[in-house]
């Protein structure tokens, strides 16, 4: 699989085993708030500790939901832009799924300043410098894939670039507050902030963008206006250092995180500082609406076919936009970089084109049960946010009836005839690859 | 489309090997399953009870009988077994249960020593899980 | 690189094609393997309450404990009626693959009266210890058993629902592939249920108990 499914999977594998856990703990802290109970009060011998225990079982695993598809995004980006096949596939899906088990044996981190004993505090300490090592194994591969390759600058790889400084720096900074004496010192306090914001916006915000500018034109058919996506990645990239780094100062000067108001004279300068920083990455919001505001304007010139950026993985073998149904047949995959090979394989050895038939494609029917249920699930919520009981019925039973007659419906799939799939590939026989 | 012989669900009563629909060996199956975990069962309520056993052993023994009734539902209600068209069902089971494991393990670890270091001495209950 | 799409055991299925060539698995498995990853993550939920259960349960409070509160006959009765339950849903599943009608539904009645009488009873258990003041707002133990065991009790009611439905849709639609799918995930829950209530009573009940 390429790498991108590789995250994705360890992503859900993390959301799967991870979100349950939250799901009890709010649970608790609901029946404590609601009906009285005494999970985590002082009250009836409830114990506090414990629910930021059960939370950041949750809180852990968490980040690298976040994180790892970002990652996965990269890989993608920076063996396409840099015409190589990814280094050390291996060791990539190996450090993706090390990362899926080890991100469950660190969440004590979060809090070593609430008086476990040395020992579970060393502990916890060892493993989370440990679960350094496989995003280090992966950055080594992102660097060893660009050495040598012939790199062409566009958006995305210079998203890709820009994480890799950044994601690097705030990974450091964690590692420092794995150490628990210097947690005592930093914990709460504005350094924690810029090391979980460096990360964050480094890894995970920029990951979106890259993946943003790089598949926005596989999902609407033309590509996005380069350079006010330049733009507003030095804008984002400036203001991000300008106002984060100011932020680690400060944290190693003894600002606390929370506070009501700060006047400490000798901080000011570098809240200054963060807030031009602000400003700056403000204004890289507004290139990025813009230039998707330019993009649909121009969207007849910027049209693009199957494969704008040369791809090297099969999504880049569908129309832009792909149809419903994405392969009218189904691709025989025997290696990784499918369509990179097929294309090397199709240039040195011209072959006719081979004549396809086409099956009928069996696609789920749409329905609005979801939509309809969410709305359901909102009542519900606003309802026992404001105690309106009769409000907190009506939406269970709501959404619970809208799931009952679903599951009644008859039709369960469409099925596209052939005829309309020969179509489909006839009329964009020139931009399809495959 | 056929199933193909790769994988079969979990719990899929269908795909019992050998197995015609409705005749005796498909109940046997069932049967013996609920045989043994009667027994697992009446064994787990007396050596509760028992005066017989070391009654620090008893905990244990209570936990290894009921890690053995798991391991008759998974075996002979759920039919996750050891075989190659299962090894899917086997390694999602075998991360559920080293989550379930690290979550309640380590709780209870980090609790017991959090409450130790953490309780103020004049407070005379004892919340440690030993008994 | 070459890496091709492994099979499972290459020796034993040597006759049939590649997994590549075959396919992707059918729904049934599909369908099957989702709704199981779907019970483990549920039982994970389970076990974070089990946590909290477990550094609870000797913050009483001053108030009553296990030992004082549990009544092992009523126990064993729930643990009785709730495998036999399970025996019988494996019997129901049976009739589904051969397509027995009548064996279905009599299965299905027989699981789900056994199902209601577990519920009955851990309703009347539950009744029972809040009408002498040892209810879930006594102490942080008793809001732990509360939830722990009344969480199960809700998954248990939701399958009675669950079953009740799935016999509606068989008298409706018939053995059709969908609905044979959701009997199976039904099982699958129904059996997983007796596992979590397995470790409920060995923990809750016959551990609690333990002087």
């Amino acid at each position: 699989m390429p790498v991108f499914c590789w995250t994705s999977l360890a992503a859900n594998l993390l959301i799967v085993a991870a979100f349950p856990v939250l799901t009890a703990t709010l649970a608790m802290l609901l029946l404590d708030r609601y009906l009285g109970f005494h999970f985590f009060t002082i009250d009836g011998q409830g114990n506090a500790m414990m629910y930021v225990n059960l939370f950041w079982v949750w809180g852990h695993p968490e980040v690298y939901i976040l994180v790892l598809p970002a990652f996965g995004i990269f890989s993608e980006v920076v063996s396409t832009f840099s015409g190589k096949p990814l280094f050390g596939y291996r060791s990539m899906v190996a450090a993706t799924m090390v990362i899926c088990v080890l991100s469950f044996v660190v969440w004590l981190h979060h809090f070593f300043t609430m008086g476990a004993s040395a020992n579970v505090n060393g502990f916890f300490g060892v493993m989370t410098m440990i679960i350094a090592v496989p995003t280090g194994v992966k950055v080594f591969n992102w660097l060893f894939t660009m050495y040598g390759g012939r790199i062409r600058f566009t958006v995305p790889i210079l998203w890709s670039i820009g994480f890799m400084v950044t994601f690097v720096i705030g990974g450091m900074t964690g590692v420092l507050m794995a150490v628990p004496p210097a947690d005592f010192q930093l914990h709460n306090s504005l350094f924690l902030i810029a090391h979980f914001h460096n990360v964050i916006i480094g890894g995970t915000v920029f990951g979106l963008m890259a993946g943003y500018n790089y598949w926005f034109p596989k999902a609407f058919g033309f590509k996005l206006d380069e350079r006010w996506g330049r733009a507003s990645f030095w804008c984002w990239l400036i203001g991000f250092y300008l106002a984060f780094m100011p932020l680690y100062a400060l944290g190693l000067m003894g600002m606390t995180r929370r506070m009501q108001h700060y006047d400490v004279a000798s901080w000011q300068p570098w809240l200054v500082a963060a807030a031009i920083g602000v400003i700056i990455i403000l204004a890289g919001i507004v290139c990025q609406v813009i230039q998707l505001v330019v993009s649909i304007r121009g969207r007849e010139q910027l049209k693009v076919n199957a494969d704008p950026w040369n791809g090297r993985t099969l999504e880049w073998a569908t129309a832009s936009p792909p149809p419903a149904w994405n392969f009218a047949v189904l691709p025989q995959v025997t290696d990784l970089d499918a369509l990179w090979n097929k294309k090397q394989r199709e240039r040195t050895q011209a072959q006719p084109p081979k004549e396809r038939k086409f099956e009928p494609i069996e696609m789920p029917k749409n329905s609005a049960t979801g939509f309809i249920t969410a709305f359901f699930a909102v009542v519900t919520g606003f309802a026992l946010i404001w105690h309106i009981w009769w409000m907190a019925g009506v939406g269970a039973i709501g959404g619970f009836l809208t799931m009952l007659a679903f599951a009644f419906r008859d039709e369960e799939e469409v099925e596209v005839p052939a005829e309309q799939i020969a179509r489909f590939e006839q009329a964009n026989q020139a931009e399809i690859a495959v | 489309m056929t199933d193909t012989q790769y994988d079969r669900a979990p719990g899929d009563a269908s795909a019992l090997p050998d197995v015609e629909q409705g005749t005796s060996s498909g109940v046997l199956v069932y049967t013996i399953g609920l045989a043994l975990a009667v027994v697992l069962t009446a064994m787990s309520f007396w050596a509760a009870n028992t005066s017989l056993l070391w009654a620090g052993g008893v905990s244990l023994g209570l936990t290894v009988l009921a890690i053995a009734q798991m391991g008759v539902h998974l075996v002979f209600f759920l039919h996750v077994t050891t075989g190659p068209d299962n090894t899917n069902n086997v390694m999602a089971l075998a991360f559920g249960v080293l989550i379930v494991a690290l979550v309640v393990v380590g709780s209870l670890l980090i609790m017991a020593d959090l409450n130790d270091n953490m309780m103020p001495a004049a407070e005379l209950m004892n919340l440690q899980m030993q008994h | 690189m070459n890496v091709a799409v492994a099979v499972d055991d290459e020796a034993r299925y040597e006759a049939v094609p590649s997994a590549s060539e075959a396919g992707p698995a059918a729904k049934r498995i599909v369908v099957g393997y989702g709704f199981w990853i779907f019970l483990l993550s549920d039982i994970v939920m389970f076990s974070a309450i089990f946590a909290a259960y477990a550094v609870l349960t000797h913050a009483t409070a001053g108030g009553p404990g296990g030992g004082q509160l549990f009544s092992q006959r009523s126990v064993a009765l729930e643990t009785g009626c709730l495998l036999a339950s399970s025996y019988t849903c494996g019997l129901m599943s049976l009739a589904i693959g051969s397509r027995r009608y009548a064996a279905t539904y009599l299965m299905a009645l027989i699981t789900f009266v056994l199902g209601a009488a577990f519920l009955a009873l851990e309703v009347r258990e539950f009744a029972g210890m809040i009408a002498i003041g040892a209810g879930p707002q006594r102490s942080a133990f008793l809001s732990a058993f509360f939830t722990l065991v009344g969480c199960h009790g809700l998954h248990v009611t939701a399958g009675l629902v669950w079953l009740a439905v799935m016999m509606a849709q068989v008298a409706i639609k018939g053995f059709r592939a969908t609905v044979e799918r959701r009997l199976l995930c039904f099982s699958l829950f129904w059996h997983a249920l007796d596992i979590v209530w397995v470790w409920l009573f060995t923990v809750v009940y016959l551990m609690g108990v333990l002087s």
